[in-house]
């Protein structure tokens, strides 16, 4: 699966969830792919208002939140 | 004050006397004060946002007749996000929204220059009085700008976009979510907000032990002050937080009140990084149209403010 986080440059909020994902897929062995699209005009496509905006697989989970480690995990094995 | 009687006590220990004792004394009472004041307010306000999540907003300044509009921009810049970076998606929900140029202008103006926390520090720090002036000019400015870029014409400059639907539910959240997403977002803004804290208490506390009060009356001061002020400030990023200690210690040495708020303002308004982000989002006519606006505005305000006070 491919997760992608939305958040511009120097949002450290963004950041933090980046690599909290990335964490949550290193530790449990997941088959995710973690990347990060700062572009704000990507950003606005999405219609992403707040951020960061998580998308999985091309399903926006959630946006404007920065949710714990098992949080993400439950989301990530919803959608294996 | 409990925190006055630490940095006192943080100088006994060092053995400091003299001017590096009032400057240490200084820092570390200015910072850890600043500190104290950010933490409260970042978490409190953290909390309300997220009653107001910005669809909403949007969804409410849509329907608003133009001045009330434009009042509404500027006030919801003030308790919006303070990163650029999480103004600039606001900022094109609301274009892409269909709300008018001129209001949008007005956000992304304010947005920056005044915020809650700043609202909070500054009386403490250089007093209700400035505060209050800082903070409607500021919104004076804002609107102003974005008016005249209305006016000008200068929409077109936006690059095209479609702004999409993130097909999110937002279910309402409980209050334990909402803590907990305020101080998730309390620590973020006051781990990237201190550095900015240290480094800017640091050198007003420098210039309050050790600059001669002669360099600044002599050479900082008189209209041509403001032009500088601002044309330094402009290019310079800090938060606006960093800003406030190093001008509140200018103006205890004698520098005039409107240069102080020009060069306040014009190192919060305006920034090379922040030029960047909106590079991608409008073309370099409208950035250069802004920065302008916004510039003058904030140098007329300097000095008017120079002539009257």
């Amino acid at each position: 699966m491919k997760i992608t986080i939305y958040g511009p440059d120097g949002c450290s909020n963004c950041s933090t969830l980046e690599d909290k994902t990335q964490n949550v897929v290193d530790e449990h062995g997941f088959d995710a792919e973690v990347e990060k699209e700062g572009d704000p005009m990507k950003l606005a496509e999405k219609g992403i208002m707040s951020t960061p905006g998580f998308e999985i697989d091309g399903e926006m989970v959630f946006n404007g939140s920065n949710p714990s480690e098992a949080e993400l995990k439950a989301y990530i094995e919803e959608r294996l | 004050m409990v925190l006055d009687q630490f940095a006192t006590w943080v100088v006994d220990i060092l053995g400091l006397t003299g001017a590096l004792r009032a400057a240490v004394h200084f820092w570390v009472y200015d910072t850890l004060k600043i500190v104290t004041m950010l933490v409260a307010i970042v978490f409190v306000v953290g909390y309300l946002r997220t009653y107001f999540p910005p669809e909403k907003i949007r969804d409410y300044l849509a329907g608003k007749r133009a001045i009330t509009g434009y009042v509404l921009a500027a006030l919801l810049g003030i308790v919006s996000p303070f990163c650029s970076c999480s103004t600039i998606p606001l900022f094109l929900g609301m274009v892409g929204a269909g709300i008018p140029f001129g209001i949008t202008m007005t956000f992304l103006a304010v947005s920056p220059m005044i915020n809650e926390a700043a609202l909070v520090v500054l009386p403490g720090v250089v007093g209700v009085k400035l505060t209050a002036l800082y903070t409607v000019s500021g919104i004076a400015i804002g609107m102003t700008s974005g008016f005249v870029l209305n006016k000008a014409g200068l929409e077109r400059y936006i690059k095209e976009f479609d702004f999409g639907s993130s097909g999110v539910d937002i279910d309402e959240p409980t209050h334990r979510e909402r803590a907990r997403q305020a101080s998730v977002e309390a620590k973020e803004i006051i781990s990237d907000i201190l550095p900015y804290v240290v480094v800017g208490v640091g050198v007003g506390a420098i210039i309050h032990g050790f600059v001669p009060q002669t360099l600044v009356t002599e050479y900082l001061s008189g209209p041509l002050g403001v032009v500088g002020a601002v044309a330094v400030g402009v290019p310079i990023y800090t938060n606006i937080l960093g800003v406030i200690p190093v001008v509140d210690s200018l103006i205890g040495k004698g520098l005039p009140v409107g240069t102080g708020l020009a060069f306040m303002m014009s190192v919060a308004a305006l920034s090379l990084p922040q030029f960047m982000i909106l590079k991608k989002v409008m073309k370099k006519e409208l950035i250069a149209s802004f920065a302008v606006t916004v510039a003058t505005g904030i140098v007329i305000i300097g000095l008017l403010f120079n002539l009257l006070l």
